[in-house]
């Protein structure tokens, strides 16, 4: 069991998972060293308490600083206060298990914030108990991944301030009442295992930091429904359509102007074309996707153009390049990608505004790395026409069938194989029999 | 983004890693039966999706990889073999498309990057790298037809982004050199064999592991995390690979604005370009392979890089 460690002044509420070896033992992590003699570790006797071990020491001296905090300013928290069978892994969220035993633990144990306090997630479970989200359903997150990654994760809702809902509430009177705001970031723990993720979770603590001092987010800004004119030169501009027909829903332009933002969400069938001083410049994310409709909405098509998309993937090409990714770095206001049901109106103004300050941002970065700006302007951009223009692949009916079969019949003689290998029959498909002939144990990673 | 891995311990990253260990086991064979199962799926599954349709209009991503190689799903041809796609997907009638395929551009950049002699005299003769790689191992004159040609290919695509010759273990099939220990020795000696390139490699091992970064010969950055034995590996692919994907960017666009070519798609390190047959095949073929020859500007080189081409009618 390893209790939560209150204090009563404190600004903010890092809630973690549950609890590590040394933290239920009560052993603090002071610093690795390597000398002469070697390398090691250094420990010291501490009470039981999260965040202790070396995930404390990570969230220490790598990300509270960040957000311009100390431990002395912040109280920490489990979700779970002990180790399920002295495992740090817990059973999925999507399990009754999982939630049943969060819920348990958070009735018992959690102490209600004051309302000034800011609560940090680290990490799916966290968030879950706090505001009963997790995953977030980021379009790019989960596409590559499992259903157990995606159940232990929060790509979509990292780097976003969701308001405080707690789970274990749920059916009581308190539910209700309950205020307070959550701000979602990665377990620091995370980074050892996806490191290319590390600059991304430096980000969070310093847009914690933000949030804090009261800079971030801003609020959305009202949405104009009627047709801009004049626009200024340049703009970043969004479409809604229907990914079958291509039949334009609406469309979105957002800007900046004197740092006030400016929204304007168009109808389909509300759209003037009419003379006007035309934007110079179009930013769009994912330009192949907006620019079959540049013409129809502005009558022609600008000279010149920016995708945030693309250069994003120069400057940063080991993260992912989606709006509400993006977004989650640089957006001045907070998330909106998940209103596109609840609140369309707001879905598209945000996205054309988001892209305008996305842009800004990054236009920063390429004046700083000329390198990366070049390879944007002469080597990507280029490229777009001859993307869009590519053609429709005829298909060879008969040769597919032909090589569907051809595989069927090279899969049987491997699995045939497979059989004649063991010595019994058997299933190469099945992931369960070759984990047990293989002797592995089945570990999520 | 590196790939999101399975959690099932008998994903494709286990088995290989499992296999790695356990390579002479008694399950090895079970375990490699369920590999080539698992990509014959992948394969199986495409062909599936594939049923039925008369044309597609695949997906292209130009962004999804940060070496700079572009990604096709929807469905995702670009995995298929060059055979095997030419066999499914035809040109619209009155049509034709060139295929254009760099040879072996990755060696030659490594070649070039490093100033290894011993790969880039082969290159630059015109003479089989393989051949010259697999006599450099087993100390003889290999022919090409020789079955030790191959497995000198083998061993040098292994090493070819590997932190030292143990990379060879990562092989798909160790069992072809004739064991683990066997297979170690190959990608030794062929270490061993080039000096310079090794050192040049080590170089860039130490700035990315130093600096956090690493960048193509076009200035491609990739920032990197991660250990050291990481931060070296990726570094150095991103010196070769990001510069492939930059040549290949610039060539699609001279292609397609000088010689008014359609791209069809782009993978890896060819791309298949649509020609009407009102364009003679002959002048359209020796002016894609100009644009693909260059000359390169790279770290200071002015290279030339070879390609093959054939042609697909309707």
């Amino acid at each position: 069991m390893c209790p939560d460690d209150h204090k009563p002044t404190a600004r903010v509420r890092i809630v973690a998972q549950n609890p590590g070896e040394s933290e239920v033992l009560g052993r603090r992590f002071v610093r690795w060293y390597k000398g002469t003699e070697g390398s090691g570790e250094i420990w010291e006797e501490d009470v039981p308490r999260p965040l202790i071990g070396k995930s404390g020491y990570e969230l220490d001296h790598k990300f509270l600083p960040l957000a311009g905090l100390t431990r002395d300013d912040v109280e920490c928290c489990n979700v779970v206060r002990c180790r399920l069978e002295n495992s740090n892994d817990l059973p999925p969220l999507t399990t009754t298990m999982a939630r049943n035993m969060v819920q348990h633990c958070q009735r018992a144990y959690w102490r209600e914030p004051n309302e000034s306090q800011t609560m940090v997630a680290l990490g799916a479970y966290a968030l879950w108990a706090l505001t009963g989200e997790y995953e977030g359903d980021d379009d790019d997150a989960d596409a590559a991944d499992d259903d157990l990654r995606a159940s232990k994760s929060i790509d979509g809702w990292r780097g976003w301030l969701l308001p405080y809902a707690p789970t274990h509430a749920l059916d009581s009177s308190d539910h209700g009442r309950a205020v307070g705001r959550v701000f979602a970031t990665y377990h620091p723990a995370f980074a050892w295992r996806a490191h290319w993720l590390r600059p991304v979770m430096r980000m969070d603590w310093m847009r914690l930091g933000r949030l804090l001092r009261g800079t971030w987010p801003e609020p959305f800004p009202t949405m104009s429904q009627n047709n801009p004119s004049p626009l200024p030169a340049s703009i970043a501009f969004d479409t809604e359509y229907n990914p079958w027909t291509r039949e334009l829903h609406r469309y979105s332009i957002g800007y900046r102007h004197h740092d006030d933002a400016r929204v304007f969400v168009i109808e389909a069938g509300d759209m003037i074309v009419s003379p006007r001083p035309m934007p110079t410049n179009i930013i769009m994310q994912n330009a192949e996707a907006d620019w079959p409709y540049l013409t129809s909405v502005f009558g022609h098509i600008p000279e010149t153009w920016d995708d945030t998309m693309f250069a994003h993937s120069v400057l940063h090409g080991t993260l992912r390049h989606s709006l509400d990714f993006m977004g989650s770095l640089y957006a001045r206001h907070n998330r909106w990608k998940h209103l596109q049901q609840s609140d369309p109106l707001t879905y598209s103004g945000m996205d054309a505004l988001a892209t305008y300050d996305i842009w800004t941002q990054l236009e920063r970065e390429l004046q700083r790395d000329k390198s990366s700006e070049l390879l944007y302007r002469e080597e990507l951009k280029p490229l777009l026409p001859h993307v869009m223009a590519r053609p429709s692949i005829r298909l060879d009916a008969l040769h597919i069938a032909q090589a569907a079969s051809e595989l069927k019949r090279e899969q049987d003689e491997v699995a045939l194989r497979a059989q004649a290998a063991a010595g019994w029959p058997i299933n190469v498909s099945s992931a369960d029999q070759l984990s047990r002939w293989l002797r592995l144990k089945v570990t999520p990673q | 983004m590196a790939p999101a891995k399975s959690h099932s311990s008998v994903d494709k990253w286990s088995l290989q890693r499992w296999l790695k260990a356990h390579a002479d086991d008694h399950g090895a064979e079970v375990a490699q039966a369920r590999l080539d199962y698992m990509e014959l799926e992948g394969q199986a599954r495409l062909m599936r999706s594939l049923v039925g349709l008369t044309q597609v209009r695949p997906d292209v991503l130009v962004t999804a990889q940060v070496s700079g190689r572009w990604s096709t799903t929807r469905p995702p041809l670009g995995g298929l073999k060059t055979k095997v796609l030419f066999q499914l997907c035809r040109p619209p009638a009155g049509h034709y498309w060139l295929s254009g395929d760099w040879q072996a551009v990755e060696s030659w950049l490594a070649a070039l990057y490093s100033q290894e002699q011993r790969d880039l005299q082969p290159l630059m003769m015109g003479y089989d790298l393989h051949c010259a790689t697999a006599s450099d191992i087993f100390g003889e004159v290999i022919a090409h037809e020789d079955p030790r040609r191959q497995l000198a290919k083998t061993t040098r695509y292994n090493l070819q982004y590997a932190y030292d010759y143990r990379g060879i273990l990562d092989a798909k099939d160790l069992g072809i050199f004739g064991g683990r220990e066997q297979a170690l020795q190959f990608a030794q000696r062929l270490t061993d064999s080039r000096p310079i390139l090794a050192e040049s490699k080590q170089r860039v091992f130490t700035d990315s592991i130093r600096t956090g970064e690493a960048r193509s010969a076009f200035g491609r950055l990739r920032r990197l995390t991660g250990d050291d034995r990481t931060r070296a590996k990726d570094g150095w692919s991103q010196v070769i690979q990001g510069t492939v994907s930059s040549m290949m960017n610039r060539a699609i666009v001279r292609i397609c604005n000088e010689l008014g070519a359609r791209l069809v798609f782009n993978r890896h390190d060819g791309s298949v370009f649509q020609f009407p047959m009102t364009r003679d095949p002959y002048l359209t073929y020796s002016a894609c392979e100009r644009r693909f020859r260059g000359p390169w500007d790279v770290w200071g080189n002015s290279f030339s890089a070879p390609s093959d081409w054939h042609i697909e009618c309707a």
